[in-house]
């Protein structure tokens, strides 16, 4: 019996014959790999003689085989690996699309207390129920569900005393819930009579209520008292059908309004009666149309947030005075439609460009105040409000509301909204 | 050479040149994910020139990322097994440049 072993880098013939024990030996190139077996001397020889030094390893050897077959089993793990990895990655987004997310949010008024409409992030418009949640943000509760029986509030407002809730739903209810005493319910406006709100906004001592939607501007007397079912009427004071409006805001004075409306093709930038609807003034010939109107605490400046993404700022030092453009350097885009004025009147706060930051403008210095983050990247800023004169609430998609200190430029308070 | 230095080599081989393979395969997902926009923002001279061979599609990068990422993992590991200290020597610092290369997919 004859076999070729490898020993370190030489190779060698042994003989097992017990009479007579042989060895040949021959270097390797490399590192051998294994030990053969031949069934006699002669072929052990011959091999070795046809190959006195083996060659180095070529191509398509079996080592080269072996060590392809094993890069291709190890891509498809890898492959393996990172196709679980791209699925849970992709069910955790699909899970984070039913999370919740403020789709509206208001202060009470008392510098601690927000109102939120929230919705499920699905699309899927038969299961996109929103409902409100109040929270507190001097306290470390959890926002809690109101439980009022309103279906699918769409948008809302709170009287400046706090004392009264506005909240228009999806079928055309307007809603006031005293807030402050018998959490009572009162139908402004029942489904009868227009259609799907697109905005509502109280005035200053509490009495109106003035409400957008595709018919036109709607005033309700809030002070009547409860709601007896008349269809066409309960408490509305007047209907402002004459031109399409697409946004409105009113003065603190609780007599003027302002709207943007088409008129035969003009978009204008219009005063109107809270008394009887009535246009009184044209501001100004606008060149597009303006997505959000804000109007500051002391009802000097208004801001006009265009839906081009520019920004129109307007001043008018006392109300016998006319309006006029107040242009403050770097105040032009914003993305997200966000404008707060905070309730002191000394500073507004828009967003920039990718609606990712947030800018206070010192509008008696007409200057960048402060300039910080706000959300996180992949989340869009929905909107932000002054809950004082140092800290503003922010808003986002990425379920979280966001308190942040003016001067520190950091958050001071994260609530996030479950499910 | 001992038997633990033997070991420390194998494994360190081995982990070397199978995160090389993966980081490869992250790659090549990532480019099927942004394949809507990778023709602009491809870097690499080479791809920029095979997905304009295929008129903006994906699928002749894929297919040469991939023979590419087996052959040369193929010859690394031939390399390691004809000698264990150059394989190791060529796998190692790779493996570097991978993790810069993924840390840059991540982050750039």
């Amino acid at each position: 019996m004859t076999r070729l072993l490898q020993s370190g880098t030489q190779a060698y013939i042994k003989n097992f014959s017990y009479d007579r024990p042989e060895h040949e030996t021959v270097d390797l190139d490399a590192t051998p790999l294994g030990v053969s077996f031949v069934s006699d001397r002669e072929t052990a020889c011959a091999g070795l003689a046809d190959h006195p030094k083996l060659p180095p390893t070529k191509p398509f050897s079996s080592l080269w085989l072996r060590a392809f077959i094993e890069s291709l089993v190890a891509l498809i793990l890898c492959l393996v690996v990172v196709s679980f990895w791209v699925l849970r990655r992709e069910i955790n987004e699909f899970r984070a699309t039913q999370l919740l997310f403020p789709t509206y949010c208001t202060s009470l008024h008392d510098g601690k207390s927000m109102i939120a409409i929230v919705a499920p992030r699905l699309s899927f418009e038969s299961q996109r129920k929103t409902h409100l949640v109040q929270n507190d943000f001097s306290t470390e509760l959890p926002p809690t569900r109101l439980d009022f029986p309103i279906d699918n509030p769409v948008c809302i407002d709170v009287a400046s005393n706090g004392e009264n809730l506005f909240v228009g739903t999806a079928d055309g209810t307007v809603y006031c819930v005293d807030l402050k005493g018998t959490k009572s319910l009162t139908v402004l406006r029942d489904s009868t009579i227009g259609g799907y709100p697109l905005g509502l906004a109280s005035s200053q001592d509490g009495k109106t209520l003035v409400t957008l939607d595709l018919t036109g501007l709607h005033a309700w007397n809030v002070e009547i008292g409860n709601y007896e079912h008349e269809p066409g009427q309960g408490h509305q004071r007047w209907h402002q059908r004459s031109e399409p409006v697409s946004c409105f805001a009113i003065f603190p004075d609780s007599k003027t309004g302002v709207c943007c409306r088409t008129n035969q093709g003009q978009i204008e930038l219009a005063e109107f009666s809270i008394e009887t609807g009535e246009i009184k003034l044209i501001i100004e010939r606008m060149p597009s149309l303006i997505e959000k109107l804000t109007i500051s605490p002391d009802g000097e400046f208004l801001v006009c947030l265009m839906q081009s993404g520019e920004i129109n700022l307007f001043n008018r030092p006392s109300s016998s005075e006319l309006w006029k453009r107040c242009v403050i350097p770097g105040l032009g885009t914003g993305s997200s439609f966000v404008a707060s004025f905070s309730p002191n009147a000394a500073m507004l706060i828009t967003s920039d460009m990718d609606g990712s930051r947030l800018v206070a403008w010192n509008l008696a210095e007409k200057k960048v105040e402060h300039e910080f983050d706000v959300h996180y990247r992949n989340s869009v800023m929905m909107g932000c409000e002054f809950l004082d004169d140092n800290r503003v609430v922010s808003w986002g998609q990425d379920n979280i509301l966001r308190v942040w200190d003016l001067h520190a430029a950091s958050p001071v308070r994260e609530v996030k909204l479950q499910q | 050479m001992s038997p633990s230095l033997i070991k420390t080599l194998n494994g360190l081989f081995t982990f070397a040149w199978i995160f090389i393979i993966l980081v490869s395969v992250v790659d090549g997902y990532l480019v099927w994910h942004f394949r809507a926009v990778i023709a602009q923002v491809e870097q690499n001279p080479a791809g920029i020139a095979m997905l304009a061979m295929a008129g903006g599609r994906v699928w002749l990068f894929l297919s040469a990322k991939s023979f590419g990422t087996i052959l040369a993992s193929t010859w690394l590991m031939v390399t390691y097994r004809k000698n264990a200290i150059v394989g190791i020597a060529i796998a190692v610092p790779l493996a570097l440049f991978q993790f810069g290369l993924l840390l840059f997919l991540r982050y750039a």
